[in-house]
């Protein structure tokens, strides 16, 4: 049994949830994610068709409830205190003639951080070949957060992404922020360092670009950003 | 946007809104048909709006959709009209550029053993994302960034042969070490000798055919002979330099009231003391991009002797030119019709002196600078070299490659890796690649055909064909 304790507050709950899940070993291309209510019991998940089990408890969450992950075969037995989590973000890559980007949108800014990073991470590496074995640290500060508009944090952010990748060699598949305030972003993400000959590797890319970036809060409260990168 | 016809290749782009001068774009009708509907055209018209522009803001006929300056573009700025200069202009990868060697080797030495002379070189030289393989003769890092291929001269990776036929003598003048940073440094130094990744390469490839026999022989290009040719840059410590001073310049412009059409043409005016750091910053990161250059070749060469059976020596390479494919630098031009010092920037163009002109070593001064225009991995490339067309309209460039005709996700969808190489292999072209995934993204067809582009600049009369080269072997990032 893995426990995985989780002590942040920067991006939504859903976030971490998925992210914890991931961490467990359930595969979420084929496994629908439950949330237990508060006090339920241990949690199960099953790391892609073993069985496996292990614990997921976010301490910041008011409701420290543990999560459940099944196979998306096998229906959970209908309960008041379940419910499926959504995503917290949506990711998809544009085209761009001589360089690649892609579109993130969110529920919230730390969401869209979160997800910009995974988006781009996964241009670099096809995100199922990555296993989730090390958790490293990676953050911008900001001095003057006032001076620093949310595409300007959005590009620093994503540039020290990138350069955890391309300089220590580090494959990303799952990114949580601890937080996203007026001193700055600060993040983990999950990996493994880069293994040429098991990880599907799609390309090195050089930078993040301000060219075409969008970044905005949309009537609805949701966010949305959109990156071109160059590689 | 309104074009305006001039000639049979030559498009003005006429100055409207911010614009300070025209854009013009070489194209034919074919090309034009790729580009008019571009927002590479939006990206001329950005470039125009720039303080201190003289001239056109230029494009090449391999324009094609870049972040801010297009890629094929070229502009110059005159440092005491307000002139400007762009990390956007010059890209993150500074001092991208191509490398070609001569070789004695022959069609026949290496057409038979394709395949293993396509291993050994893809052992030897580090490819795709990360590190590269350690050189205890490339090991002072500032020693690079100060002196370039220059500083290697006596190691045995670079004679000094070699950097008489290099851009600037192999050594971008100006360069500040220590405007490097810690990270740029961190992320660049173990990669010295690699390739990267996308369209980087190293090819060998047979001269196919000779359309100026002075020149070739000139240039030390015979008909069936085989040469070396190397794409890449200034691997991360160039990307990370670019990126270090992109938020500098932002604000320097938004110090100076210049409004920016697109965030990525951040600029300062050329005597500020922000544009002084880039350049010194630029320079060095061009400078490790050229010892990269050298660095690769020179494995690659060692790699082609082994395979092939011979001494290194016994090769007889010579390297033919290293030319910049992504640089800012001070060069003199002529603008109506008065010399002027200012700074050109070349983002995806190449440099292509004329004959005569006084950098050119003394064996290639009355051909004009070798200039090497890559092509799509499957077709051909070819050798040109400059011409007086380019001195008067283009301060002294011309375009750099085919440009890309697809985006790499539509790329993607036509074939997969595995089916690209093995229609290369067909075609009697070994491939090895260090990602298949960018194999598909850098298939033939994802170009236009580079044949289309070089009767552009012949024709418009800035660079004249002197021989078309044939892969044999290509080593992809």
């Amino acid at each position: 049994m893995a426990e995985v304790a989780l002590i942040a507050n920067g991006c939504s709950r859903e976030a971490w949830l998925r992210y914890g899940a991931d961490a467990l070993g359930a595969d979420l291309e084929t496994t629908e994610v439950f949330e237990l209510a508060a006090g339920g019991e241990a949690v199960n998940a099953t790391p892609r068709g073993n069985d496996g089990e292990a614990r997921l408890r976010p301490p910041h969450l008011d409701r420290a409830g543990p999560l459940r992950a099944y196979p998306s075969a096998t229906p959970p037995a209908a309960s008041s205190a379940t419910r499926r989590l959504g995503a917290s973000f949506e990711t998809h890559e544009t085209d761009h003639t001589a360089d690649e980007g892609f579109v993130v949108t969110a529920r919230s800014r730390s969401d869209l951080l979160c997800g910009a990073a995974e988006a781009l991470a996964a241009l670099m590496v096809d995100p199922p070949s990555i296993e989730l074995r090390e958790e490293r640290v990676c953050g911008i500060k900001v001095e003057a957060a006032e001076l620093v508009p949310d595409d300007e944090r959005l590009f620093r952010w994503l540039s020290e992404v990138l350069y955890l990748m391309d300089a220590h060699r580090f494959a990303i598949r799952r990114v949580v922020l601890l937080r996203d305030d007026e001193d700055g972003v600060e993040g983990l993400a999950c990996g493994e360092p880069l293994d040429m000959d098991r990880h599907a590797v799609r390309g090195a890319i050089k930078a993040i670009t301000y060219h075409g970036m969008e970044i905005e809060r949309r009537d609805d409260g949701a966010w949305r950003a959109q990156v071109v990168v160059d590689v | 946007m309104q074009l305006e016809r001039l000639d049979e290749v030559r498009w003005r782009l006429p100055r409207h809104g911010a614009m300070r001068v025209d854009g013009m774009i070489y194209a034919d009708d074919v090309l034009m048909t790729h580009i008019r509907n571009d927002p590479c055209v939006q990206q001329v018209a950005n470039v125009a709006t720039l303080p201190g522009i003289v001239g056109h803001a230029l494009a090449m006929p391999d324009i094609h959709w870049g972040y801010g300056f297009p890629i094929g573009g070229v502009a110059a700025f005159d440092p005491d009209q307000g002139g400007v200069v762009s990390p956007g202009g010059v890209g993150y990868d500074i001092n991208c550029g191509v490398r070609l060697h001569a070789t004695h080797l022959e069609r026949e030495h290496v057409k038979k053993d394709r395949d293993r002379i396509a291993d050994a070189l893809a052992r030897a030289v580090p490819a795709g994302v990360g590190v590269g393989k350690p050189d205890a003769r490339v090991a002072d890092l500032d020693a690079i960034l100060a002196e370039g291929a220059r500083g290697l001269v006596g190691t045995g990776i670079v004679t000094q042969a070699d950097v008489d036929s290099i851009e600037e003598g192999g050594r971008i003048p100006g360069a500040v070490p220590e405007y490097v940073g810690d990270r740029a440094r961190q992320r660049g130094h173990g990669q010295i000798g690699s390739l990267g990744s996308g369209n980087h390469f190293l090819e060998l490839d047979v001269i196919a055919e000779v359309y100026d026999t002075e020149a070739a022989a000139r240039f030390g290009l015979m008909e069936g002979g085989i040469t070396l040719l190397v794409h890449s840059g200034s691997r991360g410590l160039g990307h990370q330099v670019c990126e270090d001073m992109l938020g500098v310049m932002l604000r320097a412009a938004a110090a100076v009231g210049i409004t920016l059409p697109d965030k990525q043409l951040a600029c300062a005016p050329l005597y500020s003391a922000e544009a002084k750091r880039y350049l010194g910053a630029m320079a060095a990161a061009a400078n490790f991009a050229f010892a990269n250059r050298s660095l690769i070749a020179h494995r690659a060469l060692n790699a082609l002797a082994a395979a092939t059976g011979r001494k290194k020596e016994d090769l007889k390479a010579r390297l033919v030119y290293d030319v910049c494919h992504n640089i800012a630098k001070y060069e003199e031009h002529h603008v109506d019709g008065r010399p002027m010092r200012v700074c050109v920037h070349r983002k995806g163009a190449t440099r292509a002196f004329g004959p005569g002109h006084a950098s050119l070593p003394a064996n290639y001064r009355q051909i004009g600078q070798p200039v090497i225009i890559p092509g799509d991995m499957g077709r051909y490339s070819y050798v040109l070299c400059g011409q007086q067309g380019a001195m008067d309209e283009t301060f002294g460039s011309a375009c750099h490659g085919a440009g890309r005709l697809l985006a790499r996700n539509r790329a993607k969808k036509l074939a997969s890796g595995k089916e690209v190489q093995k229609r290369m292999a067909g075609r009697g072209i070994a491939l090895r690649a260090a990602s298949m995934s960018s194999v598909s993204e850098e298939a033939p067809e994802a170009y236009k055909d580079v044949a289309d582009v070089v009767g552009v600049v012949e024709k418009a009369g800035i660079a004249r064909r002197v021989a078309r080269l044939e892969p044999l072997v290509v080593v992809k990032g």
